[in-house]
């Protein structure tokens, strides 16, 4: 079975000014020192085209820490990529923006942590809110695709109405309302990030009421964290079918997480072609088809549809990564999730946290600094 | 959200665009993916330049398909927009 990558996602940094509680970067991040030049992404921006990939995003950590930002984006455009920027807005000016949109710019997702400027900026460990909202201002007044993402958990969902409402107003096409997934900082913050079953009910049917009413002007898409599943997410529509990760080294990967199983090599982009890499390396091929499956998604008729759910996620929460994904409510390891979800349904809504685990930059990094103590809450 | 009339001038809303390359040129590009193009959805789309009206669209097609009902060919593209528009990737100019 052969599988034509349909998008790129090029970590181009990991560099970032945010320090946000449940960052999907990886634990162990790359240093600038290390990081691909601009030669080499134009490369890979060519070599993907050529292999039939469509879209380009650009993120990070903070793709326009990146002095040659527009080089990039350039490059990607002239290869026929569709070109995305998924950034905080940290970077961005008028002017900046203007020259991103000359130099082929598709479209820009602009993440939000809250409507709360006190709260956004504690999620993020930097005071960076207001001047989100002043970006989307610039943003609304220029035809370019706009998409406003609000990572959303247990500590903010009270405010779903709110967001809504600003996404509403701000001019965007998109709203992502994505409920935190749990690997790297977000794990390490899960019991204070994961909402209760009672949140997560009136979160869908908020997003499901605000779906029909804005439908045509407003277009939402949610993510569910999946501890609360039945079944688990095809995670990126299954290893290695779809969707491919540059990190800011070169070292290619089916997505964000996978780096954290051990055992596999994965190549680099230095060392062998995007092609080599994507049809024949060991660590693509790992989990495509289904004969690595375990019971019972060998035998499941969903097998087909979840691909046994994500292997990071397998891995993180039972050490092996051949298992079943342990959301699944058919998995051996379900108990697992259980005793999470059942351990944050006892304790109080939109408790209070004081030790979140912040996102720190690598080390030598310019922006490697402790993040500042975000001001108490009004309790 | 107001109908599509013959004097509505649909454009491709922004973050939208045609595939440009010969391997992209069914798919219509959009923020999440990209979207086929069936049919005649992609001769549509690309009359949809913010300039031509929906009455000037169906002229043309009608031009370049003789043998089919002018009226017919209205209601397909007063239809195929409809969809779009509520997919939020036409909007009107």
């Amino acid at each position: 079975m052969k599988y034509t990558p349909q998008a790129l996602i090029a970590e181009v940094t990991h560099r970032c000014p945010l320090h946000c509680v449940y960052c999907s970067n990886p634990l162990e991040m790359q240093h600038r020192s290390g990081e691909l030049a601009t030669s080499d992404w134009i490369s890979i921006f060519n070599q993907a085209a050529a292999m039939g990939v469509l879209q380009l995003h650009l993120t990070g950590g903070e793709p326009m820490a990146r002095a040659d930002i527009l080089d990039l984006v350039s490059a990607g455009r002239k290869a026929d990529l569709y070109l995305n920027l998924i950034t905080s807005g940290v970077g961005l000016d008028e002017a900046r923006l203007d020259a991103l949109i000359a130099a082929g710019l598709d479209h820009i997702q602009l993440s939000f942590q809250d409507v709360e400027e006190s709260e956004a900026n504690e999620f993020a460990g930097t005071r960076a809110h207001a001047l989100k909202v002043r970006l989307a201002e610039i943003i609304r007044k220029r035809r370019i695709g706009f998409t406003i993402n609000i990572v959303v958990h247990r500590r903010n969902l009270a405010r779903l109405d709110e967001m809504i409402g600003f996404a509403e107003r701000s001019g965007a096409q998109r709203l992502e309302i994505a409920n935190v997934q749990y690997y790297g900082w977000a794990l390490r913050n899960r019991d204070a990030l994961l909402p209760t079953r009672d949140q997560l009910r009136r979160c869908v049917q908020t997003l499901e009421a605000a779906q029909e009413r804005l439908k045509g002007r407003l277009r939402i898409e949610f993510v569910l964290p999946d501890y609360y599943a039945k079944y688990p997410k095809p995670c990126m529509n299954g290893w290695g079918r779809q969707l491919m990760l540059i990190d800011p080294a070169g070292r290619v990967l089916p997505c964000h997480a996978a780096g954290v199983i051990p055992g596999i090599q994965f190549a680099n982009v230095r060392e062998q072609s995007l092609r080599w890499i994507w049809e024949e390396s060991p660590a693509f091929a790992r989990f495509r088809g289904e004969d690595w499956m375990p019971e019972p998604c060998r035998s499941c008729e969903r097998r087909e549809r979840d691909f046994g759910g994500c292997r990071c996620q397998a891995f993180l929460l039972t050490g092996d990564d051949k298992a079943t994904d342990p959301v699944c409510t058919l998995a051996p390891a379900h108990g697992i999730v259980e005793e999470v979800v059942q351990r944050v349904n006892a304790g109080r809504e939109g408790a209070s946290q004081s030790g979140w685990v912040y996102r720190i930059d690598p080390p030598m990094s310019r922006a490697a600094q402790p993040p500042p103590v975000p001001a108490p809450l009004p309790s | 959200m107001n109908q599509i009339v013959s004097a509505t001038v649909p454009r491709l809303g922004p973050g939208c665009r045609l595939g440009s390359s010969e391997s992209q040129k069914d798919m219509l590009l959009v923020p999440e993916g990209a979207l086929k193009m069936k049919g005649p959805a992609r001769v549509i789309l690309e009359l949809c330049d913010g300039q031509r009206t929906v009455g000037t669209i169906v002229d043309e097609l009608s031009r370049l398909f003789p043998s089919e009902n002018a009226a017919r060919i209205e209601s397909d593209v007063i239809g195929i927009l409809m969809r779009l528009r509520d997919r939020g990737v036409v909007e009107d100019a």
